[in-house]
C-alpha cells in the first residue's frame, strides 16, 4: 500500500506538490491522472525517496523508501523508459539490479522474456526504441516481484499489442493482490484500466476516488434525440423550458429525463427515432476539471476542425435570431 | 516483439522474493558488473595501461642517458675537475627503481576520467534514478561504487608499474639492470602507483559526483592536478609561502609518495606525501558523498 500524507514539495516559490494526501490500496489499479507539470512524477520521486519532500510523508507499506530492508521486492518502478546507461546491453543492466538484491540471475532472464525483449536483451540500450525502452523498464519493475508497482506513463511508445499487455499485466498484479499506481495521459486506457483514480492539477488532488464516482461526477441527464422534425420538437422543448443544444443535422442534446421527453414526444406526436442517454466518458469529465489547472495550455488552429458535438448555440436562441 | 501472455498459471508460479535482502555486498556486485559491462571502462582502462607503460619504456631510454652522463661526471669527479650538475649513478639506479611510476601522472587522469564518468554518465543518462531505486540508502550506493571503482584503479596502477618495470627491463643498459634487481623498493614503487591511482579515482569520483556532469569533473581534475601545479609554479619565485606549498600540490605529492630513495629525513617522506594525498582526494570524494547524501537525485 502506497500512503501519501500532506506532501509538499517546493522548488524555490513553486510548489510542485501542494500538500497532498492520497492512499493506493493493495489489489487495486489506481490511475494517477493530471495534466503536465501537474505533480505526478514529482509525486511518484517522493515515494521512491529520490527526492526529499519540503514537508509530509510518502510512505510505502507504512514505511520511508529509503528505509525498506528490501526495495526492489517493494517496489517496482518505471520512472523513466530511457533510464539505463546506453551503453549497456539490457540483461546486464537488469542483472547488476537482480545481484542488489541477490536475485538469481535467472530471473533477469525471466522478465526479459516476459516483456518479450528476448532478442534484443543482450544489444546496447542505445539502440533500443522508446518502446523497448518501456519494456526495459517495465522487466526492471518486475524483477523482484514486488508488493507496490508504480508505473509513470508506462504505455508511452508501445504498439497495440504492448498497450493492451500492460493493461493485462496491471489488472493481473492487482487481481494477486499488488498495489498498483499509474500515471498516464491515454484517457481510454485509463478508463480501461484503473479501478480508482486520483488527479492532480498544480500540486493539488481535484479528485481522488473510484473510477465509477469519477465518471459520476459529470453532469449525465443529458440525452441525445433525432428525429425528423426536430424545429417542432425543439419549439415543444422551449416552450416547457428545457434546456437543450443542436447536434448535427437532426438532433438535440436535452437535459431532461429519458422518459420525459419520450413523453413530450408522444403528447406532441413527434417520431423520435433516437432516444440515448449520454455517458461522460474519462477524457471529458478530465477535461472539465483540469481545464482550469493546465500549466502548459496549447494554441488553438486557426483552421481548427468543429468538434463532432457541437457545444454553441441553444436551438431557441438561433430560432430567435432566425426571426 | 511479443510479450508472454499473463495466465492463471502465469500467476501460480509468481516466485516470491520477500526473502531477499539489499545488502551492501550485493550493491557491491551489482557496481561491479556495471563497472565491467561497459566496453568503454575497457578501452579507458587499455588505453591506461598502453600510455603508462610506453611512458615506462621512453623512461627507459632517457634513463640509459642520465646513467652516461652520471658516469662521465663521475669520471671528471675523480680526475679533480669541477662537480656536473646532474643526477648521480645512486639517483639513477633509483629512477630505475621507480621506473614503475614513469607514465603515472598522465595515467592518473585517466584512471581519474575512468571515475568521473562512471557517476557521471549515470547522471547523463538518468541510470542513476535506477541506481537509486535500487540502493537507496545513499552512502552503500556512494561506497560501493567508490570500492569497486578503487579496486579497478588500483589493479590497472599496480599492473601498469609492475608491466612499465618489466619492459624497461629489456631497454635498459645491462650496467644498469644488473646492478638494480627486483627488492622491496620496486615492489613498494608498484604498490605506491596502484594507491595513487586508487586515490585520483576518489578525486575523480567526487568531483563526477559533485557535479554530476562528465566535463564537469574531468575538468576540475585537471585543473586541480595540471593547471594548479603548473600555475603555482611559474609564480614559486615571488612568494616564500607559495614555494613552500607547492610540494604539497596532489601531483607533487603523488611524485614524492612513489619515488624510490627518498630519505627518511627529507622534507616530504613516502608515507607523509601519501597521507597529504589522500587529503587531497578524500576532500572531494566527500563532498561528492554529501551531494549525493544530503541532496535530491535530480
Amino acid at each position: 500500500m502506497l500512503e501519501v500524507r500532506n506532501l509538499t514539495k517546493q522548488y524555490g516559490n513553486k510548489a510542485a506538490v501542494d500538500g497532498i494526501s492520497f492512499t493506493v490500496p493493495d489489489g487495486r489499479v489506481t490511475g494517477f491522472l493530471g495534466p503536465n507539470g501537474a505533480g505526478k512524477s514529482t509525486t511518484m520521486r517522493l515515494l521512491l525517496g529520490l527526492e526529499k519532500p519540503t514537508s509530509g510523508t510518502a510512505l510505502i507499506d507504512g514505511k520511508n523508501y529509503r528505509s525498506l530492508p528490501s526495495p526492489l521486492t517493494s517496489v517496482g518502478a518505471l520512472l523513466d523508459a530511457k533510464a539505463m546507461h546506453p551503453g549497456r546491453s539490457g540483461r546486464a543492466h537488469l542483472r547488476s539490479l537482480a545481484v542488489t538484491h541477490g536475485l538469481p540471475a535467472s530471473r533477469a532472464d525471466e522478465v526479459i522474456e516476459m516483456t518479450g525483449l528476448g532478442n534484443v536483451a543482450s544489444k546496447k540500450v542505445r539502440g533500443f526504441s522508446l518502446g523497448m525502452g518501456q519494456r526495459m523498464g517495465i522487466a526492471a519493475a518486475l524483477l523482484g516481484n514486488p508488493q507496490n508497482i508504480i508505473l509513470d506513463e508506462p504505455v508511452n511508445g508501445l504498439d497495440p499489442e504492448g498497450v493492451i499487455w500492460v493493461r493485462n499485466l496491471a489488472r493481473h498484479l492487482a487481481s494477486e493482490g499488488k498495489c498498483v499506481l499509474i500515471s498516464s495521459h491515454l484517457m481510454s486506457e485509463m478508463s480501461q484500466t484503473a479501478d480508482d483514480l486520483v488527479v492532480i492539477g498544480r500540486g493539488r488532488i481535484l479528485a481522488n476516488s473510484s473510477m465509477q464516482d469519477f465518471l459520476a461526477l459529470a453532469n449525465n441527464d443529458r440525452v441525445l434525440v433525432r428525429t425528423d422534425e426536430r424545429d417542432n420538437f425543439a419549439r415543444r422543448l422551449q416552450e416547457r423550458s428545457v434546456v437543450f443544444e443542436a447536434v448535427d443535422t437532426d438532433g438535440l442534446l436535452v437535459q431532461a429525463p429519458t422518459r420525459d421527453i419520450a413523453r413530450l414526444g408522444v403528447d406532441a406526436g413527434v417520431l423520435l427515432h433516437e432516444i440515448i442517454p449520454q455517458v461522460a466518458t474519462l477524457e471529458e469529465v478530465y477535461m472539465n476539471m483540469t481545464r482550469d489547472e493546465i500549466e502548459y495550455q496549447s494554441g488553438e488552429f486557426a483552421g481548427q476542425p468543429t468538434p463532432q458535438i457541437a457545444t454553441g448555440t441553444p436551438w431557441g436562441a438561433t430560432a430567435a435570431k432566425e426571426n | 516483439m511479443t510479450t508472454a501472455t499473463l495466465s492463471a498459471g502465469t500467476a501460480q508460479a509468481s516466485p516470491n522474493f520477500s526473502s531477499h535482502k539489499l545488502t551492501f555486498l550485493g550493491a557491491v556486485r551489482g557496481e561491479a558488473i556495471k563497472f565491467r559491462t561497459l566496453a568503454t571502462n575497457w578501452i579507458m582502462l587499455a588505453v591506461t595501461l598502453l600510455i603508462m607503460v610506453g611512458m615506462g619504456a621512453m623512461f627507459a631510454v632517457a634513463t640509459n642517458q642520465m646513467h652516461e652522463s652520471a658516469l662521465a661526471a663521475q669520471e671528471a669527479v675523480v680526475v679533480g675537475a669541477a662537480p656536473v650538475a646532474g643526477p648521480t649513478v645512486d639517483d639513477v639506479y633509483n629512477y630505475a627503481r621507480g621506473i614503475g611510476d614513469s607514465g603515472m601522472m598522465f595515467g592518473s587522469m585517466l584512471v581519474a576520467s575512468i571515475a568521473v564518468v562512471f557517476i557521471g554518465s549515470e547522471y547523463a543518462s538518468r541510470q542513476i534514478n535506477t541506481t537509486l531505486t535500487a540502493v537507496p540508502r545513499r552512502t552503500t550506493a556512494f561506497v560501493s561504487k567508490l570500492l569497486v571503482v578503487s579496486l579497478w584503479t588500483f589493479f590497472i596502477g599496480f599492473i601498469s608499474a609492475a608491466l612499465s618495470y618489466g619492459i624497461a627491463q629489456l631497454i635498459l643498459d645491462s650496467a644498469i639492470t644488473e646492478a638494480v634487481a627486483i627488492n622491496g623498493d620496486v615492489v613498494r614503487n608498484w604498490v605506491a602507483v596502484g594507491i595513487y591511482c586508487m586515490l585520483m579515482s576518489w578525486m575523480g569520483l567526487g568531483f563526477g559526483t559533485l557535479l554530476r556532469n562528465n566535463a564537469g569533473g574531468i575538468v576540475l581534475v585537471v585543473v586541480l592536478m595540471f593547471i594548479l601545479t603548473i600555475a603555482l609554479n611559474m609564480v614559486a619565485g615571488a612568494s616564500e609561502l607559495i614555494q613552500d606549498f607547492v610540494p604539497y600540490l596532489p601531483m607533487a605529492l603523488g611524485q614524492s609518495f612513489t619515488a624510490v630513495g627518498v630519505a627518511d629525513d627529507a622534507a616530504i617522506t613516502n608515507l607523509e606525501a601519501g597521507l597529504w594525498l589522500s587529503v587531497w582526494c578524500l576532500v572531494p570524494a566527500l563532498l561528492g558523498w554529501a551531494r549525493l547524501a544530503l541532496t535530491d537525485s535530480k
